[in-house]
Parts: C-alpha cells; structure tokens; sequence
C-alpha cells in the first residue's frame, strides 16, 4: 500500500507516522525579459518536505484529550526537524464521517489544537479545551483527563506500579489523595477539584500538571528527553487569530478511506455502529505537515478557516467538477461510491483541493490498519478480530505503559 | 526584401534582432511586415516557436553587431531589462530586501523595492540568470532560482500557463495535458485566489488574469 504514494515513510510507530515527502527539483523560473510594462513575478511555492501523523488511537472517540508516549511516538518529528533546521509546521485534525461537517470541523479543529498545545506547552489552550466542550457536548475533558494526567505523571515521577487511580471521572478517596500528594510534592497549595461535573482543578495546579503531562507526551529518548515546539516554529508564527495558518480542523472532508455504499448502508443502521467507528479508524488522524526552512504565511491570506470558524472557507477551496473530464467536485470525491476507496490507491477522496495539493507529494496519507475488505458486513454480529487486534487498551491503567523518567 | 526567421524555444525578439545584426529591435517589431505577428503575439518579448519574424531591410540602421556592444548606439526605450516581483506563497510582497542577481558572469547586488521588485539591464542575448535572495531566513530559503530568460510561452499555450503557474507556485512541474489532474488542480486554485470563476479551465478571462497577475 505505502508503494502507491510517493515519497518514502521513514517511521510507523504504535500512534504515529512520519514521512518524506518527495523531492522536486527547484522549477526554473520562466522569464520574458522586459519592457518598461513587464515583469515576472515569482511566488514561493508552498509544499511541504516532510509529514507526521498522529493516529486516532491517541484519541478517545469523541475526544480530543491525547493520550500516548508509550514509545516516545514524538520522537520521529524530532529527527525530521533536526533534519530540516528552521522548518516551519502547520497542523490539520481530521474527523470521520459520522456526524456533521460542522460537528466534525469543531471536533477535529479540537485535536488539532490538542497536539499543537502539546508541542508547544501552551496550557492556556489545554485550558480552554478543559473549560469549553464540543457543540454536542460530547468532547467533554473532565475528571477523567485529571485522573489520566494524575496517573501518567506519577508514574513518570516514579510512583510505584499499582498506584494509580481508577479512570472512571469519579472523585473518590484514592483520586483525591493522588491529586493532594502530587500538590505536595510539587510545592502547590492544597487546592481542591472544583464542583461537578467540570471538576476543574485550580489554575496552578492544572498548569503544573499539564505541563508534566505534556513533557510526558512528548518524550523522544528514555534520559527523558522531550520534543518542545515554540509559535516560532509553526507557519503562521502564531500570529493568526485563534492559530489560523498554524492549526486547522479539516472537519470529515480529506477521508483517506470512503466506504462503498453497500458498505455505507450497512453502516447506517444502528447495530453496526461500533463497527462503522472501528472501520473509520483510518480517517480520524491529525497531519503535521512540515515545510522548508523559511516558509511562513500571512494568516490574513491563508485559505484555511480557523479552528474557531465553520466550514463556508473549507468550501470555498473543494474541487469542482469540470465537464468533460474525470475530475469530480469535493462533495462526490468524498462520499460513497459503487467500490470501497483509499486515498493511496485512488487518490481521489479529498475534497479539499488546498489540502490535497500539499499532502499528495507525500507519503503518510496511507492506511497502516490490517486489511478491512476482507470481511461481510451482514455476517458481523460485533467487531471482526482484525479490527480489534490492534485496537488500544482503554486507558483503565495508563500508568503501566507510560515509560519511566529519572527517578 | 525582408528574411524569414522561425521562433525556437528561448528566442525573444530583442535577441533574435541582435543575432541579425539589428540594434533596434522594436524597429523591427514594428516593421509593416510584423504587423500580422503583432496581432498574435502582445509582446515582442513573449514568442512562441514557431512564429515567424520576418526581418526587415531597415537600410542605415541596420549596422553591424560588433558595433551594438557600445552603449551610445542603444536608443532609449529599447533597453532590456530582467524584471522581477518577489512573494511569499500567499501573495505578500518580499520588499526591501537584498538579493543577487548573477548574469553573464556578474553578480549583480541589488535590493527588492517597496513593491518586491527587483530589476537589471540585461544584453540583448541573455538566456540565462541566477536570482538568491541573501536575507536569513528568506521564503526562499536560499535556493539559487535559475532564471531562463525569454522561455516564458504566450498565454493562450498551454506551456505559457504551465510555466506562468510554476513561477507562481501553483504547480511543482511541467505538465504536457490540459487535463492532467495536477493542472486542473492548480488551475482552480489559481482562479479561486483571484476570485475567477473556478472551472478550472483557462479560457481568456483566465489567461488575462494570469498574464496581469504574472506580469508578462
């Protein structure tokens, strides 16, 4: 499958992959020489030299709380980087294509923000993320981050094995004692959770934790070592309103796989639901796209909407059809046809032309799940083992898969 | 009696004019016998192979090329330059900012003005140049853009709006089919970033705003 794209992965990790985009030799540049009324203007070009995703198994469904570093999953992005010096990042969310486009631009531009607050410790965005729910309400951090991010730190900070707490969004004695030790040991005032059902912790507390937790996230050897990103290194060098040019939801828009719609009706009724997620794994990714030293944008002109925005400018940019040859506008490139689809074999289920100009000089929009044709959807009562092979554990003990930092 | 010429790949009228011995190459441009090329073609700066020059017998202007090397045999308003607009991928001028321009063996040190423009006088034979911007940290990232003067095709090719799209940054390489998903591609960016209605074919509104937007 990875063959069929260009570039070459140079990394697959449990929860992400990172990738070289191909190489072009520099285009000359066409010129007329000129009379006083002539010039040639010449642009920068905007592709990108390398890619990284991060997989939806960082991800619970609905959420956009990450949860990974089992194997220092960061640490390809670092090599791609101390590779390319100066290299200038943008990152897109992408959802699957169950709820709506809006749902699915506010969920996914939620993931995007996730990771980018992430690599740049920027706890004022995790906050926001905390405080603020998706428009559905379902993307709903609460204790169960704190209890998560309680457990991941104290393992790192060499809590014994079994110490952690239940992850289960009650507030008992063991969570409470959990939260209390990690104040003490990190010199906070004993401030309590908040009131339900946000339980939200006080601010110096939560920036103390979050930023462990996302140093956790973003550890790249086992000395302890993290990636840690600044606005300096993204597009838009975080001068856009709300990251514009630096993050981006691309809503349900780019799927790297689209179902056959035989498969597509099947999906719709509601016993098959669990297995329409599992199936849709592949399409629910965020991309980090990196770009050539120097490369940077005016936010201002950058076609992506905002995290914050709905989706009138995602529109503006999709295909549109053109009479008299195969090429199909955005909205049929992305549904359901007669066969089932992969972007890395096809190469036409993006509807979004912008995106799909930058990512198809690279290799990462692939589908590194184990094969998913091969089975009936009239004779599955719940999911086939192949699709819960490598689905992930739910994080009831993250603790024990977290590595270790010096003790 | 005027001489036939036929337009290779990289002629402009200026060289062309210059190989025959002509000092003043919009004399021959605007010779009666041109008149029909004129037509075709908006510039004598942008030909396409195949056009045909017909050289004129200018009589007394027509002098030898050794002499044109000297600067006070140049009529004012026949000077060739090599002009240049600078931006970053979304439209914003690279303005004041220093830059080599290498031609015929010279660099040339020179700065991008307030509107990201750059210009040089050039011989009249020039095919090649090398442009870097010399700031840290440019759009560019020091790539040595190599500059082919006079291979830029009439609008109304398709080569003349592969290559317009190239320098514009819409496309990454030639492509030789009108429908290559590439073209259509980057033809519809081109024309959404323009406000053009988006088709993605490039009919005369679109080869207007292309040749405006590029400059030639």
């Amino acid at each position: 499958m990875a063959g069929e794209l260009p570039g070459r992965i140079r990394r697959v990790l449990d929860l992400t992959i990172a990738g070289d985009h191909e190489e072009f030799p520099e285009q000359p540049v066409f010129a007329a020489p000129a009379s006083p009324a002539e010039s040639n203007r010449i642009r920068s070009s905007l592709f990108p030299r390398a890619c990284f995703r991060f997989e939806d198994a960082v991800f619970q469904f609905d959420s956009s709380f990450p949860l990974f570093g089992q194997s220092f999953d960061a640490e390809p992005l670092k090599a791609i980087l101390d590779e390319n010096k100066g290299a200038r990042l943008s990152i897109f969310g992408h959802a699957d294509p169950s709820g709506d486009d809006e749902y699915n631009k506010v969920l996914s531009g939620r993931r995007a923000q996730s990771i980018f607050a992430t690599l740049i410790r920027n706890v004022p965005i995790w906050r926001d993320l905390y405080v603020k729910h998706d428009t559905r309400g379902k993307d709903k951090w609460g204790l169960r981050s704190i209890q998560i991010m309680l457990n991941v730190v104290g393992a790192f900070e060499g809590a014994p094995d079994g110490s952690g707490v239940r992850i289960d969004g009650e507030l008992d004695d063991p969570t409470r004692e959990k939260l209390r030790r990690f104040q003490e040991d990190h010199g906070l005032a004993p401030a309590p959770l908040g009131p339900p059902p946000d339980r939200l912790l006080d601010a110096t507390t939560f920036a103390a934790l979050v930023e462990i937790y996302m140093n956790v996230l973003c550890l790249v050897d086992a000395a302890g070592n993290s990636l840690r990103l600044t606005n300096e290194d993204f597009l838009a060098q975080g001068e856009g309103k709300d990251g514009k040019g630096d993050i981006q939801g691309c809503s349900e828009f780019n799927p790297i796989l689209v179902f056959s719609q035989q498969e597509n009706r099947e999906f719709q009724r509601n016993e098959n639901h669990d297995i329409r997620n599992e199936a849709n794994r592949p399409n629910r990714r965020v991309m980090v796209l990196i770009f050539r030293p120097g490369s940077r944008v005016d936010p201002r002109r950058w076609p992506c909407p905002s995290v914050k925005e709905g989706t009138a400018g995602c529109r503006k940019r999709f295909f549109r059809a053109i009479p008299g040859s195969a090429f199909q506008n955005g909205d049929v490139r992305r549904a359901p046809q007669a066969e089932r689809r992969e972007f890395g074999q096809t190469r036409d289920t993006f509807a979004c032309r912008f995106y799909d100009r930058m990512v198809s000089s690279g290799p990462c929009e692939v589908i590194f799940l184990p094969a998913l044709a091969s089975w009936d959807v009239d004779e599955v009562e719940s999911a086939p083992s192949v699709l819960t092979k490598d689905a992930p554990a739910e994080p009831d003990d993250p603790a024990s898969s977290v590595p270790r930092g010096p003790r | 009696m005027s001489t036939r010429y036929v337009v290779k790949q990289g002629d402009y009228l200026a060289k062309i004019a210059r190989e025959h011995g002509y000092t003043d190459f919009m004399a021959v441009w605007n010779a009666g016998e041109n008149a029909a090329l004129r037509q075709e073609r908006e510039s004598p700066n942008v030909l396409f192979p195949g056009d045909v020059v017909l050289l004129p017998d200018l009589g007394a202007r027509h002098e030898d090329g050794q002499t044109e090397q000297r600067h006070h045999f140049v009529l004012k308003g026949n000077v060739l330059k090599l002009r240049l607009v600078v931006e970053d991928a979304f439209r914003t001028l690279v303005r004041d900012t220093n830059c080599d321009l290498d031609v015929g063996g010279r660099t040339n040190e020179l700065r991008t003005d307030g509107d990201g423009r750059v210009e040089l006088e050039i011989a009249k034979d020039t095919e090649q140049a090398r442009f870097v911007l010399r700031e840290a940290d440019s759009v560019f990232n020091d790539t040595v853009l190599d500059i082919r003067v006079g291979e830029l095709d009439p609008v109304s090719k398709l080569d003349g709006q592969v290559k317009r799209l190239i320098n514009l940054g819409y496309l990454r390489k030639p492509v030789a089919d009108r429908n290559a998903a590439e073209f259509l591609s980057a033809m519809q960016e081109f024309q959404c970033d323009h406000d053009l209605l988006v088709d993605g074919r490039c009919g005369p509104v679109t080869q207007a705003q292309l040749e405006k937007v590029h400059g030639s």
